[in-house]
């Protein structure tokens, strides 16, 4: 469920005319970013013993299908054609639901809102926050990552179990709209 | 030889898919709405589910993409992939994929060396509306063994939605 992202699709590509130290310097600041990304995320989240991850359970398909539908009906009440993904914690898709008349972009970068979302254990709005003024290249790190808002991580006892990503609704923060209706679903059954 | 072969099989399988189609224009040919998709494949899960099985379900549109998607719990990466494939072969071929394996058999060709998607596994059946062909169900690793539990839930997710195709 993880095709090859087409190359050059989001991210720019390492200039041609970087020379190797600005290479390294860029990716060092992206290490950077990305560990800040990291610790942004688990803001908030009262230190888990390291064996707590294994120990919390995956999100079950029900589940996840349950807030699949939510999300795909919040756009299509508005009108708008969007993909809906919902990934494991490994940022493998579970659920896809295609809505009617969507194109082919938005299967690809809701699943990768999804990824990006699971992978970072942060919204992928946030993502956008943190690297906003910087050229940091994601793709580098891993082509599969997105910085476009409308991916959000499923949590359960402040762990990632999931993440849902929805994509196609192009309009203002429709796609951020929808996920958190979509996520905001299953949060009673989550504890 | 293979492949002339192979050429007239698929022909025969597309034309089968065709039959009885009076040159419907596609502007009004049916489609397969996502909730009937949804419905198809969540009997089907359902059905598998209720054997102890995990499989991945896979609802695929009249060209072979995959609309809905369903993993199982403990669902492995092989039937998200087969499934994908049976639904894909059934939608494109309009035939059902154990009709796929039997004319491939039966002709020695493999149809995966003309499109490696294709996947001649029973488990893959073509989603009919007013003898057209509006998407493809696909049911992967249900089987154990030689059941045929694939066919069967990816059977219970098309009858769920039956009155709906009318």
């Amino acid at each position: 469920m993880r095709p090859v992202p087409k190359p050059g699709w989001t991210a720019s590509k390492p200039s041609s005319n970087d020379t190797l130290g600005e290479a390294i310097v860029k990716s060092n600041r992206l290490a950077a970013t990305l560990m800040l990304a990291l610790a942004c995320g688990a803001t908030g989240a009262p230190a888990a013993p390291p064996a707590a991850a294994a120990a919390v359970a995956p999100l079950p398909v029900s589940l996840a299908l349950q807030a699949a539908k939510a999300a795909l009906a919040a756009c299509v009440a508005q009108g708008l054609t969007v993909t809906v993904t919902v990934t494991d914690r490994e940022g493998v898709a579970r659920v896809v639901l295609l809505g009617d008349g969507t194109g082919a972009l938005s299967i690809i970068t809701s699943r990768r809102k999804a990824y990006t979302a699971a992978a970072l254990g942060m919204t992928t709005e946030q993502l956008v926050k943190n690297l906003s003024g910087s050229n940091f290249d994601l793709a580098m790190i891993d082509p599969e990552l997105v910085a476009l808002a409308g991916g959000i991580p499923i949590m359960r006892h402040n762990v990632v179990i999931a993440a849902l990503g929805v994509g196609g609704a192009d309009r203002g923060d429709a796609d951020v709209v929808c996920a958190q209706a979509g996520v905001d679903a299953i949060k009673n059954q989550l504890d | 030889m293979n492949s002339k072969r192979l050429a007239a099989t698929l022909s025969i399988a597309l034309a089968c898919a065709t039959t009885q189609v009076q040159s419907a224009a596609p502007a009004t040919a049916p489609t397969l709405p996502v909730l009937v998709a949804l419905k198809a494949a969540e009997a089907a899960l359902a059905a598998c589910v209720a054997q102890g099985l995990t499989p991945t379900v896979t609802i695929s549109d009249r060209e072979g993409v995959a609309r809905v998607v369903l993993v199982a719990d403990g669902a492995g990466p092989v039937s998200i992939s087969t499934s994908r494939r049976k639904a894909y072969s059934a939608a494109s071929l309009g035939i059902s994929t154990a009709q796929l394996a039997k004319n491939a058999a039966e002709m020695h060709i493999v149809p995966q060396s003309v499109d490696p998607e294709l996947l001649p596994l029973p488990g893959g059946f073509p989603i009919m509306s007013h003898n057209i062909v509006v998407g493809g169900i696909g049911v992967g690793g249900a089987d154990r063994g030689t059941s045929s539990s694939d066919e069967a839930c990816a059977q219970a997710g098309l009858d769920s939605i039956k009155a709906q195709l009318e």
